[in-house]
């Protein structure tokens, strides 16, 4: 699996991202950088209008190359989850670190 | 000869390489202008719920139908099946209705139903094509103008033609079958050049009593 | 013919399906729906969110059975549930709800702090986190049938998720461990 992991520079599933994803433009952004798909935890039932938000990050993530779609997309959407800056959140809060 | 491949989500990737694997170009369409130049369309595999969504927000609806009316070939696979049907039982709207079937979306259960398993077509040759079904639909109902092209052994119909449309429930784009692409890229150069390969016969696969 | 259920090539497959898109954390049937028409290619039914999990605090595990198959019955798109690592018995019950995918998450409290699921045991396709490419192999080799990055869930902040990768082009991933 390594070696054909190493030839094919991709591994043998489809790989999305996860976590901390809550606007079109951290959909795209992952996208940009490879992800095949995005999962979006709190970041639309925590928004001020869950649906637009859904929506929006849908369209974003298939015109992640497009930037004026992206902007588009992006308008009006209201407020965004809070979020947390990660220096603020404790080694012991971590939830990523798990698995090994 | 470029193909065009419905890219706003699901397969499409399997699409592009497996036209590549038989020497076509695939170009991925996600807005109208990406239909420029293009022989065929593919509408692949994915989730027909969101796809509907995203091409009715850009426009791709009515330059699809437009292409498909011209008389270019289109091949749906799974989902692009449930797109290509006038009737989705027990589901929304038509979204391409050049089809003249019902289907019936997730038709054989949830995913622990999904199989794989061999399907003879027999337009293909004797060869039978090995079918992956993923949450697969089924047409429980064809109209005159349809030919059935592969029946499960119990009866259930999985492939259908009618005319320059072709749709099959399962995903030749996952087990390295390179047939139906050929047959999409044939019918694409007879339709740009009605004179190319055998020049007067007409396509084996074409009906000739409704040929246009 | 032949037919052969469950096999590596339905469980990645369906995976493949879901490429370029959205999957959505929902926590009632309502808002299942509202991810289904927003065009959500599948929703992860789960009692609470990651934010709300991490403002909790205590013991996070698989959700109300019942709670997942009201999401079932109430969308077409395809349902996931989260099991705890290692917890192979709520992966069991979840497999017999009969989810379309189980994605066994860092996100709920660990149950075996030594191993992961065996996935190879099961009928259902798995979903497992990965921080580097060497998870990634491990949970591949498990069994898992589809990969997701862990950036920090619960946080709204990509930071996690973003830096974790290296892109060459789109749909080639690299990984920086």
């Amino acid at each position: 699996m390594v070696r054909q992991i190493a030839r094919d520079g991709r591994l043998p599933v489809v790989n999305f991202v996860a976590g901390g994803i809550s606007t079109p433009a951290d959909a795209a952004l992952v996208m940009q950088l490879g992800a095949e798909g995005v999962f979006v935890g709190s970041g639309i039932f925590k928004s001020e209008d869950p649906a637009r938000m859904a929506n929006a990050i849908v369209q974003a993530t298939t015109h992640f190359d497009d930037a004026k779609i992206l902007a588009e997309v992006s308008k009006g959407l209201g407020a965004p989850m809070r979020g947390i800056a990660m220096e603020q959140l404790a080694e012991s809060d971590r939830l990523a670190v798990r698995g090994w | 000869m470029k193909i065009g491949v419905l890219a706003v989500q699901g397969a499409f990737a399997e699409h592009v390489a497996t036209l590549d694997a038989i020497g076509v170009e695939g170009v991925e369409v996600r807005l109208p202008s990406d239909l420029e130049g293009i022989g065929g369309l593919i509408l692949p595999g994915g989730e027909s719920t969101a796809q509907r969504r995203l091409i009715d927000r850009w426009g791709l609806r009515e330059p699809i139908l437009d292409l498909a009316r011209s008389g270019a070939p289109i091949f749906g696979t799974c989902a692009g099946m449930i797109l290509l049907s006038h009737e989705i039982l027990d589901g929304d709207e038509p979204v391409f209705p050049l089809l003249d079937v019902s289907v019936r979306r997730n038709a054989f259960g949830r995913q622990l139903d999904s199989f794989e398993g061999s399907v003879a077509v027999p337009i293909l040759g004797d060869q039978v094509v090995h079918g992956v079904f993923i949450r697969a639909p089924i047409v429980e109902r064809v109209g005159e103008g349809v030919d059935v092209l592969a029946r499960l052994d119990d009866g259930r119909i999985v492939a259908v033609r009618e005319r320059n449309v072709i749709a099959t429930a399962f995903h030749p784009e996952l087990a390295g079958e390179t047939r139906f692409h050929r047959l999409l890229t044939t019918m694409a150069a007879e339709h740009d050049d009605p004179g190319e390969g055998s020049g007067r016969r007409h396509h084996p696969t074409r009906r000739t009593g409704l040929a246009r | 013919m032949t037919v052969e259920t469950s096999t590596w090539a339905t469980k990645k497959g369906l995976a493949q399906m879901l490429k370029g898109g959205v999957i959505m954390d929902v926590v009632t049937a309502d808002q299942a729906k509202i991810a289904e028409d927003a065009g959500a290619v599948a929703v992860m039914a789960l009692e609470r969110v990651p934010s709300d999990i991490r403002a909790m605090g205590g013991v996070a595990r698989m959700s109300d059975p019942a709670m997942i198959e009201a999401i079932m019955n109430a969308v077409t798109i395809p349902v996931m549930a989260k099991a705890r690592i290692g917890h192979f018995v709520e992966a069991q019950i979840l497999e017999a709800l009969g989810v379309d995918y189980i994605d066994e998450s860092e996100v709920l409290t660990p149950a075996d702090e030594a191993h992961h699921i065996d996935k190879h045991a099961f009928k259902v396709p798995f979903v497992c986190g990965c921080r580097n490419l060497g998870e990634a192999i491990r949970r591949i080799n498990e069994g898992a049938a589809m990969m997701r990055t862990k950036g920090e869930a619960g946080t709204g902040n990509v930071v996690e998720a973003g830096t974790r990768w290296c892109g060459r082009s789109p749909g080639t991933v690299a990984y920086r461990s």
